[in-house]
């Protein structure tokens, strides 16, 4: 889909919303709902129940304010992530409060959940950060954007069949610089 | 030659462990569900509010301008009281059951005051319950008559409107009288 066609796709779906048209509002829900979810994820310290916290706000605050929604500013993704930063923003302080109460009242605050997952966060950032730029373009394209093949290959000009060989070669090289990292250790 | 692709394994590997590492995090189907509904709930009524709140403004719209209204009628206008108030009250008293001529019948047998109060009577239902102005024009100078002479006639607040014009005719009369002797 090209910018003037999101544009207008975008533009329609808002004002079916506006009109109570459910249906239209659960299409714009699922369009971005899995890559918000991680975008909250990684700023909340990779922590599950924090993220959930921060996506119910945030997609509650959207519903609302859907009226504010201008297609042809930024798609509708972004201007999710604009309103997750937002909330983001004000939990971390009521967070931040928490803990400090927590700690003067002598509780563990340590959080049971992120420690794995913060390490395996640090291992991908690591080994994607040796690969090639090409390579990390399309495993970003491919597992972050949840794009398929066709719309990747659209997107840079290429064909199915480059993309899914490309695909093949930066998983590779991920494994291998992945190993690479594990025995270096 | 061997049929087994010797790469094909490590592609799998490879694969697969890309798929495991680099797969976006996601919450439980519950609550991306639960999450949905919730924000259908909001799309669903808001076209329900806002047919509320039209009707809402129309109705405190109408509301003003029945206030308006009715704080504007409520204004006193001065002119017709006086007379309002004469005309209900000789109407109230032409309705006690009476009869002019039955009152006239008894002038005769009574005192001079009470003579001038059963004929300014007559006059009244005549001019208000008969609307016979001629008959009532009759009781009043019959009025005019018994009254002391010389002296300005007074005017009351319950004499109709044709009493007291005849009383202020008189009166001007008399005045005019007084400044010529």
């Amino acid at each position: 889909m090209n910018d003037s066609e999101r544009k207008w796709f975008e533009r329609g779906l808002r004002e079916a919303v506006l009109g109570g048209d459910e249906a239209a509002w659960k299409a714009l829900y699922e369009s971005c709902f899995e890559r918000l979810y991680a975008h909250v994820y990684y700023r909340a310290g990779c922590d599950h129940q924090r993220a959930e916290e921060v996506v119910q706000d945030t997609w509650l605050v959207a519903v609302r304010r859907i009226r504010h929604f201008d297609p042809e500013r930024s798609p509708f993704e972004y201007w999710m992530r604009g309103i997750a930063e937002n909330v983001l923003r004000n939990q971390r302080r009521r967070w931040w409060r928490r803990e400090r109460t927590e700690v003067a009242a002598g509780q563990d605050v340590s959080r049971s959940a992120p420690q794995d997952a913060l390490g395996t966060t640090e291992q991908v950032a690591m080994v994607m950060a040796v690969l090639p730029p090409q390579y990390q373009g399309v495993l970003r394209a491919k597992y972050e954007e949840r794009l398929p093949v066709a719309e990747i290959a659209a997107r840079s000009d290429a064909t199915p069949k480059a993309v899914e060989s490309l695909l093949s070669r930066a998983r590779a090289a991920f494994r291998e610089a992945y190993i690479n990292l594990e025995k270096g250790r | 030659m061997s049929d087994i692709d010797e790469e094909q394994p490590l592609m799998d590997a490879s694969e697969e462990l890309c798929d495991e590492m680099l797969a976006l995090p996601q919450p439980g189907r519950e609550f991306r569900d639960a999450l949905l509904k919730r924000t259908c709930a909001v799309v669903r009524t808001r076209p329900r509010k806002r047919r509320l709140l039209l009707a809402g403004s129309v109705c405190v719209a109408y509301a003003a301008g029945i206030a308006t209204m009715t704080l504007w009628s409520r204004q006193p206008s001065e002119a017709p009281t006086a007379a309002v108030t004469r005309v209900a009250h000789i109407q109230a008293k032409a309705q006690a059951s009476e009869e002019p001529e039955m009152l006239l019948a008894r002038v005769p047998d009574v005192s001079r005051s009470e003579q001038i109060r059963l004929l300014t009577r007559a006059g009244d239902l005549y001019l208000v319950q008969r609307d016979d102005v001629e008959r009532a024009l009759y009781c009043y100078r019959q009025v005019l008559e018994l009254a002391p002479s010389g002296q300005p006639l007074s005017v009351c607040q319950n004499d109709s409107w044709l009493l007291a014009s005849l009383k202020m005719a008189q009166n001007q009369e008399t005045t005019h009288e007084n400044q010529r002797s």
